[in-house]
């Protein structure tokens, strides 16, 4: 093994501290030397974390335990906790991290560079925090950073929209705390060892308010009208972060603070209830995404019929499953961001050189989940066992299908990086070869998701210009303003009480 | 009293259009919640938990440190939020969120 438990310790601690060294050397270099250096020490920020997260991955990926760093001997010191989960969500930042070496130039002020470093300790802090009050802490610091890179283009819009749904969501996290430390239990993430003791009823309310924080952090349905606007208002570099690591906070937080302590008590009723909200989050946004006509918005806007898919496969318990999912969202989503950079859009029509088209296209075939993507492996190991979410799941896949189909997409010359295209041609085959599950291939399906790519083509062509009236469907309709999009948290709030048979 | 104050705050914030106001209800949220919390570990006629010789009862202490934190979190989102409306009020003449439109 690379790293020993003893040197485990020191990665922990450094991961999230490597930011933050490299933002003070960058101010104190651009104080007494007037040198902005912070382009550099960006890259090497992101080449050392790589290189720890790296270790962390082949330390942990095929551990079983749970592996617990205190800092000091005190009773209430900072702990980390890292266990083989937390390697997918370790792989999920790694990947957006890697392909940004490609694209720092995205950042072109000193000062977003350093807010830019600021994000990426938070989420770093946020992989290997051991408790919720420091997942709080973490979560703010990276979402604050992120407030600000997505107005310093200028969409004050946006980033307060972002804010209210962050704020809002954080204030039911932060009641969920207090309850729980009302009960008696501490913030540890293995806080589930002592959840036994406590009372059910005050637990039953603890996991409600976790599971709405989580729900609006990971943008289920209806809470998830700030996805579009708010990923696709900043620079692509953030976008991609954004649409591949920190929306996904919120399947984190579900899995070890709501669905790990609901197993621990049996409590079924929260897995019903992350099971419904998972499948309307397939359904409606796929439906909202197939009348966007904006291009950035139907990228970011994709992310949230993947948490809904991964959401559906959590409710059935397939941990492994989902989070591998996530695992390869963080490979083509941030793609389809950054190669936003090499992209001319013009009304309908994307226009850009060959590869660049080739990897969209591959990219969206992951979106939709079709062979031979991964996804569409991964859909399968899941409708093997539960055959009964299969029209739910190809109706969903079309609507993505085609709404990504219906714009144009046009060959034009433009040189771009051949470094970046070598590196995600290898980063793909390395997905691919190290997939651990079945590559699911039954025959008749084939027929299947033939008739369902050509009903798609045929929904982007003539069908979606005879609907046009309906463009834009989520700003005209169903989230109208804003009022009406923070009333779906009382919503949300109100059917979680009753479906879990807290309230009537 | 506590109830009834966090009613008024999320009404603000679903009916109000001005940013600022929601702003604010948002605030006022989080201070419920905080206060709240620092509830959970007062103690009847026990000290400030400044550990001496003779101090026998003291308040939970644990409350009090998260919290800190919690309402120095709360400070910057207020100034970032306010700051990020100003900035929209310069940039589009207004702060209602019913004139304010995405597209």
């Amino acid at each position: 093994m690379l790293v020993s438990f003893e040197n485990v310790r020191y990665l922990l601690i450094a991961f999230p501290l490597i930011p933050l060294v490299t933002i003070i050397l960058s101010v104190l270099i651009n104080y007494i030397s007037k040198k902005d250096i912070s382009p550099v020490s960006l890259i090497v920020n992101n080449l050392l974390q790589l290189v720890v997260g790296l270790l962390l991955v082949a330390r942990f990926i095929d551990y079983e335990g749970v592996h617990i760093e205190s800092i000091t001997q005190w009773q209430y010191s900072i702990i980390f906790v890292f266990d083989r989960i937390k390697v997918y969500f370790l792989i999920a930042f790694l990947l957006p991290l890697l392909f940004s070496l490609f694209h720092t130039k995205s950042l072109q002020k000193l000062e977003s560079r350093l807010i830019f470093l600021f994000y990426l300790s938070g989420c770093s802090g946020l992989i290997v925090t051991g408790d919720i009050f420091n997942f709080y802490i973490f979560y703010e610091v990276m979402i604050m950073s992120a407030y600000i890179l997505v107005a310093i283009n200028g969409n004050y819009y946006a980033s307060i929209k972002y804010m209210l749904f962050g704020a809002i969501s954080s204030a039911l996290l932060l009641a969920g705390i207090i309850l729980l430390y009302a009960s008696g239990a501490y913030f540890s993430f293995t806080f589930v060892q002592e959840i036994g003791e406590l009372s059910l009823y005050n637990i039953k309310f603890v996991l409600l308010l976790f599971c709405t924080a989580f729900f609006i952090k990971g943008a289920f349905f209806p809470v998830s009208s700030w996805v579009a606007t708010c990923h696709s208002a900043t620079n692509n570099i953030t976008s991609s972060f954004l649409s591949a690591f920190t929306i996904f906070t919120g399947i984190y937080g579900l899995y070890y603070f709501v669905l790990q302590p609901a197993m621990l008590l049996e409590y079924e009723q929260i897995f019903l209830v992350v099971k419904i909200f998972s499948m309307i989050t397939m359904l409606l946004p796929a439906l909202i995404l197939y009348f966007e006509p904006e291009f950035k918005r139907c990228i970011a806007g994709s992310t949230v019929y993947s948490i809904g898919f991964i959401g559906l496969m959590m409710s059935y318990r397939l941990f492994d499953l989902a989070f591998t999912y996530m695992a390869i969202h963080a490979c083509y989503k941030p793609l389809m961001f950054l190669l936003h950079d090499y992209v001319d859009i013009k009304g309908n029509a994307i226009r850009a050189n060959k590869r660049t088209l080739a990897i969209y296209m591959v990219c969206i075939l992951f979106t939709a989940g079709f062979f031979p993507s991964l996804i569409y492996f991964i859909k399968y190991n899941l409708l093997q066992d539960y055959a009964g979410l299969t029209i739910l799941t190809q109706i969903s896949m079309m609507l993505i299908l085609s709404s990504f189909l219906k714009f144009r997409f046009k060959i034009i010359r433009f040189r771009a990086s051949n470094v970046f295209y070598i590196t995600i041609l290898c980063i793909i085959l390395l997905i691919y070869f190290l997939f651990p599950f079945r590559f699911v291939m039954p025959d008749y399906k084939f027929i299947l998701d033939a008739g369902i790519i050509l009903f798609a083509i045929f929904l982007s062509g003539k069908l979606y210009q005879k609907w046009h009236k309906l463009s834009a469907l989520d700003t005209k309709f169903i989230f109208k303003t804003l009022n009406v999009e923070i009333f779906y948290v009382v919503i949300l709030l109100v059917s979680q009480l009753v479906i879990l048979r807290l309230v009537f | 009293m506590v109830l009834l104050v966090l009613f008024i705050a999320i009404y603000g914030l679903i009916v109000s259009d001005n940013l600022i106001k929601k702003v604010m209800c948002l605030s006022i949220i989080e201070s419920i919640i905080i206060l709240s919390f620092l509830l959970t570990g007062f103690k009847e006629a026990a000290e400030a938990p400044i550990i001496t010789e003779g101090i026998q009862v003291f308040v939970d202490p644990m409350p009090q440190a998260l919290m800190l934190t919690a309402i120095v979190i709360g400070v910057c989102f207020n100034s970032l939020a306010v700051a990020f409306i100003v900035k929209l009020q310069k940039a589009k003449g207004t702060v209602n969120v019913s004139e304010l439109r995405e597209r």
